[in-house]
């Protein structure tokens, strides 16, 4: 598509030319009354004069010059503008930074204050004020205020409120910073910019409150020159001398114009351009026995700053009916792509670039829209990777499956036999209760079978699945792969499986196809190629693999008298529902306990009792012995010290606006202030090196790191204090697979070295496989089973653990044939 | 789960109501603030200290202020607004006669706003990035950045002044309805429309294009639903319900806050009457005006949440 750098260039123009003419115009406005050659009474004219002579736009309702009082009246408007906004701006954020802060009774006041002066219209607001200040300046500059306020105080408070939820601001809240260094430092330079664009949009609602006042005479009051003021009061010599009304007309408009240009060049609203297909073809009927899916020389480009490059390469592949073929490949390298294209789809800024498509035996590109859809609607079915957008929220289940059918043509009697049925085939109830239901009323892998439902309830040959699995948890991901299987065994469509995780897949597989940068690496049935990957690509995924499938654990004992932490019956409470029961844990010095559970079972809220971010619970916590407060503000810095916190969120969990060097140094300076700064950079780069990283990460941001070396930074943040107890929140739930491998070996050895315990909580059982220590199973807020994590791998006597081990993906043939035995030809 | 939607509704329904009190106490409170003293105000410069001292205890100025508001709330809750300060008559009375000419205006501009709206966001929505849709985005734009006196003001100039097919001024000749001369509506109609239309179709369009790239929208368009389909079921939707509470606000701007337009034009409505009130300080009818288009406001805004639940499922069950 050639059209993407135009279009940003273009941008690019418009949003400087709007910039100019707004300053041109505020300049204008502000100088102006220094340029007019007359004074803004002076009668020069009969009223209503046409232009000429002394007066170049002509004389208004009393005969004074047009120019002169044009030029001295855009001064109020703009000052009064900016002086009312700057006004509103101070007060909105104060209140709405305390409401989102303190919470508590401040936070309902202040929002039921601005509800109030909201469900005022702003021109009646704008009366009010008036009547009780009186009409002139002050009146409308105040008025002008109190309608910005209330929607100022809102965005303010909501986007305070998300400022306060990311996982770094909680990081520093746990290690016991104070809150006057959280706003200012982790809180404040994120909030800048979105309050700077909502100034942007506000300026623009205040020129037009203030100019609207002139309008309706509450304002600057004659003799005085405003633009609103002369459109009101030459409005009767329209016809006469419309220049005295046009051209302070035109002067507010390109103030608004200029300044709504700019707001909207420099944040830009989604802009989707649209591929067009030229119709070539048109779809005649399906030729039997041939491969369901035919790709032939299969090249797509697409543009990028630096010249086109090919997203697919000259990719050939075959797909027999009913066979599951895995696409498999690392992120980026043109999985997804390919499987669109399989379908005739071809995302926005991606083009054809050559080959062919044949799916049932007709080629797919270049039909018109009515064709393809001819096309799709009898023979292929597409399941989209997040469950949370794949449904449309306003359709019920029955709904949603009845329009899949209703494209293929099934009469409406049929409907809801055939709409049973597909649930039936997916393993979903289809009472009429579950029909009703609406997507929010659906658990993540429930809606993932609604999808899967209504893409095989009109029995299509080929079957896309795009990473279907991705975003469920092990469990769910783990049955829906089993239902995949029983497809491929009842007779099922062709699947195409797209994964990045070939463990995954592997069992559920006929063939797998692994893609590297748009190329066709290696094809083969699954067996030969987790055997012998030919590719390095292959090699990859299949140790890693192998990583997820194989748990390894070496444990070595370490018992010492006092445990380094130790929580006897901790019952916690959010609100009045009880989320945790009788929670007693214990890990040694140097000791590693996995907290395992699935979604939902209080993991998180267990470790926010731990750090004291939540406070309300009871219980008994002691570190190394001594006795640790419930909520943070009770805790001495010492106890802080000695539990850190490390979250689960690689890309949440550092501020974007600070160097890594100064995310580390923080805490160092915080719990040894004698450290000078020549001592803090040292101390810096020992403890990147400690956790993997070079000193030369130190300079750089968290943008410019990848998701591992994100974790890694936060785990030096955690070690900068010399913790007892490491807090680790799921700290590979967010990594893919060799890197996340990479962080707990790495969790390992700090254990090993520094003698530092670890709490690790994770719903992937596979992280206490290969860390050792104790297990603890926690669901439904209570602890199910714990022991050492061997024997509870190996027999697990609680279903829960079994269900969770059951979801570990197992490798068909996992272990590398011995070397000097070949395949039989 | 039926109780539970009860109690939440009742929860909202008495939120309103406070909200309106608040409001009553801030009208109320905005309104007597006012520097200056409407008994001295109400008898011009000669009037002696006597005689002023005399009116203000008749009018029961002289009383404390949470006793003058307890009584203006219980005569304004059995429909007594007391008597306009300029024209000696019946607050009420002005505003019955008043209030239907801004009914029609308003009503008028809100029939043709939700349609033009939701049609023309999904028709340039569906074409995001062409030239029609660039032709509709540069207009709205250009429209949002017009206040209304300046777009009416223009109006005036097109269609009164230079093509003369339209009154400049909507004044109904004395004795008649405004329905009898329709053509005195159409440049207020569209001088109330530009704004608020232009707002809501920039709403839509960007709601229209985010739900038209989703997730939902492609599954469905591999699976081989027809495009119309599509637009009905996936797209229009998901562009609409987000957009539902913003075009309430919109409404209830139409029908109350008509200011501009009216007073533009000399349209004899409620908000004309505000202006001319507010500008002649005559604080029984900025109360009575205001305190009406707040009751109208926030039944609106309440209806509003009633249709975007309705709408959306998942606010329905949401507790």
């Amino acid at each position: 598509m050639d059209k993407a750098t135009p279009a940003r260039g273009r941008g690019r123009l418009r949003a400087v030319v709007a910039a100019v003419v707004l300053v041109a115009a505020v300049l204008l406005a502000l100088l102006g009354p220094l340029l007019a050659p007359h004074g803004t009474g002076e009668v020069l004219d009969m009223p209503y004069a046409p232009a000429g002579g002394s007066t170049p736009l002509g004389t208004d309702h009393l005969g004074a010059d047009v120019l002169s009082r044009f030029l001295a009246g855009g001064r109020s408007l703009v000052l009064l503008s900016l002086a009312a906004l700057a006004a509103a701006y101070v007060l909105g954020a104060s209140a709405g930074m305390l409401a989102a802060l303190r919470g508590g009774r401040i936070d309902p006041v202040v929002l039921r204050a601005a509800d109030v002066l909201l469900s005022l219209p702003a021109f009646l607001l704008l009366s009010l004020t008036v009547v009780a200040l009186g009409r002139g300046v002050a009146g409308v500059g105040a008025a002008t205020a109190v309608v910005l306020l209330p929607e100022i105080v809102r965005v303010v408070r909501a986007t305070t409120l998300q400022a306060l939820q990311h996982d770094y601001v909680e990081a520093a809240v746990a290690r016991g910073e104070r809150t006057a260094y959280v706003l200012l430092r982790e809180v404040l330079p994120n909030l800048a910019p979105v309050l700077a664009a909502d100034a942007a949009v506000r300026f623009v609602g205040a020129v037009f409150v203030v100019s609207t006042a002139g309008f309706l005479g509450y304002g600057a009051q004659p003799p005085a020159a405003d633009w609103g003021l002369m459109v009101l009061e030459n409005r009767d010599g329209l016809s006469l001398q419309p220049l005295a009304v046009a051209v302070p007309a035109v002067g507010i408009l390109v103030l608004l114009l200029a300044a709504n240009l700019l707001v909207d060049a420099v944040f830009p609203a989604a802009r989707r351009p649209r591929t067009r297909r030229r119709p070539v073809v048109v779809a005649a009927d399906a030729v039997a026995d041939a491969p369901v899916l035919r790709l032939r020389g299969l090249t797509v480009g697409a543009d990028g700053p630096s010249g086109t490059r090919s997203v697919v390469e000259s990719v050939d592949l075959e797909l027999a009916p009913g066979r599951v073929l895995a696409l498999v490949g690392p992120s980026g390298s043109g999985k997804t792509t390919l499987a669109l294209a399989a379908l005739g789809e071809l995302r926005p800024g991606l083009a054809l670039r050559q080959g062919e498509v044949h799916l049932a035996g007709l080629p797919v590109l270049g039909l018109t829209e009515r064709a393809l859809r001819r096309l799709r609607s009898r023979h292929a079915g597409y399941v989209p990777q997040d469950p949370r957008t794949s449904l449309a929220p306003t359709m019920r289940v029955a709904e949603h499956i009845g329009e899949f059918l209703r494209a293929r043509s099934v009469p409406r009697a049929q409907r809801p036999e055939r709409i049973r049925s597909a649930l039936r085939a997916v393993r979903l109830p289809c009472d009429d209760a579950f029909l009703r239901r609406f997507p929010h009323q659906l658990s993540g892998g429930q809606r993932q079978r609604v999808a899967l439902a209504a893409a095989l309830a009109h029995r299509p040959d080929l079957l896309v699945l795009d990473e279907p699995t991705s975003a469920l948890d092990p469990a769910t991901a783990a049955a829906l792969l089993a239902d995949i299987k029983r497809l491929r065994e009842d007779g099922g469509p062709a699947i195409l499986l797209v994964a990045h995780d070939l463990a995954q897949v592997a069992s559920a597989a006929d063939e797998v196809a692994v893609l590297d940068a748009g190329r066709l690496v290696e094809r083969g049935p699954v067996a030969e190629v987790l055997a012998r990957p030919a590719s390095a690509t292959a090699r990859r995924l299949v140790d890693a693999a192998r990583m997820t499938a194989l748990p390894g654990p070496r444990e070595v004992a370490n018992h010492a008298d006092t445990p380094a932490l130790v929580l006897r019956g901790l019952e916690a409470r959010r609100g009045a529902r009880r989320v945790l029961t009788a929670i007693d844990l214990s890990v040694d010095p140097g000791g590693c306990l996995s907290v395992v559970g699935p979604s939902g079972g209080g993991k998180t809220t267990l470790l926010r009792c731990l750090t004291g971010l939540h406070p309300d619970w009871s219980g008994d916590l002691r570190l190394a012995g001594a006795e640790v407060p419930h909520g943070l503000r009770g805790r001495s810095r010492d106890r802080l010290r000695m539990l850190q916190l490390v979250p689960q969120d690689p890309h949440d969990s550092l501020n974007p606006r600070h160097t890594v060097g100064r995310i580390i140094a923080r805490p160092l300076g915080q719990y040894r202030p004698e450290l000078d700064a020549e001592a803090l950079r040292r101390e810096v780069h020992r403890l990147l090196e400690q956790v993997g990283l070079a000193a030369e990460h130190a300079d750089r941001r968290p943008e410019h790191l990848s998701g591992g070396q994100r974790q890694r930074v936060a785990l030096a943040r955690a070690l900068a204090v010399e913790p007892a107890v490491l807090l680790c929140d799921e700290v590979t739930s967010a990594l893919d697979a060799p890197t996340a491998d990479t962080v707990i070996a790495l969790l390992a050895g700090l254990r090993r070295e520094l003698g530092v315990a670890l709490v690790v909580v994770t719903h992937d059982l596979t992280v206490p496989a290969r860390l050792g220590g104790q297990l603890a199973v926690l669901a439904d807020g209570r602890i199910r089973e714990s022991g050492p994590t061997d024997r509870m791998l190996s027999a697990p006597t609680d279903p829960v653990t079994a269900e969770l081990l059951a979801a570990v993906p197992s490798l068909p043939m996992a272990r590398p044939a011995p070397a000097g035995i070949t395949k039989q030809p | 789960m039926r109780l539970a939607r009860t109690a939440r509704w009742l929860r909202r329904l008495g939120a309103a109501a406070g909200t309106l009190l608040a409001a009553s106490v801030l009208v109320f409170a905005a309104t007597t603030l006012a520097p200056g003293d409407a008994a001295a105000a109400r008898l011009g410069g000669r009037a002696g200290p006597q005689q002023i001292a005399q009116l203000r205890h008749s009018l029961g100025l002289d009383q404390p202020a949470w006793v003058r508001y307890g009584h203006w709330l219980w005569h304004a809750l059995h429909g007594d607004l007391g008597t306009s300060y300029a024209s000696g008559r019946p607050v009420s009375a002005l505003i019955a006669e008043r209030a239907g000419n801004s009914l029609l205006l308003g009503a008028t501009a809100a029939a043709l706003l939700v349609p033009l709206a939701i049609g023309l966001g999904l028709w340039a929505g569906m074409r995001a990035g062409r030239a029609a849709d660039r032709l509709v985005s540069t207009a709205t734009l250009a429209l949002v950045s017009m206040p209304e006196f300046v777009i009416g003001t223009l109006l005036v100039l097109l269609f009164a002044v230079g093509l003369g097919w339209l009154p400049s001024v909507s004044v109904p000749s004395a004795g008649h309805s405004v329905l009898t001369q329709p053509q005195i509506l159409v440049l207020p109609v569209l001088t109330l429309l530009s704004v608020s239309l232009a707002q809501n179709v920039r709403l839509v369009r960007a709601g229209v294009i985010a739900a038209n790239a989703s997730d939902a929208a492609r599954t469905a368009r591999l699976g081989g639903v027809p495009e119309h389909r599509v637009v009905l079921r996936w797209v229009l939707p998901a562009a609409v319900v987000p957009a539902v509470p913003v075009l309430a606000r919109y409404l209830a701007y139409l029908l109350g806050g008509t200011l501009v337009a009216e007073t533009l034009f000399g349209y004899p409505g409620l908000a004309a009457a505000l202006v001319d009130a507010t500008a002649a300080r005559d604080v029984p009818v900025v109360q009575g005006v205001t305190l009406l288009v707040a009751a109208v406001t926030v039944t609106l805004n309440l209806l509003a949440d009633l249709l975007a639940a309705a709408l959306n499922p998942a606010a329905r069950s949401l507790s």
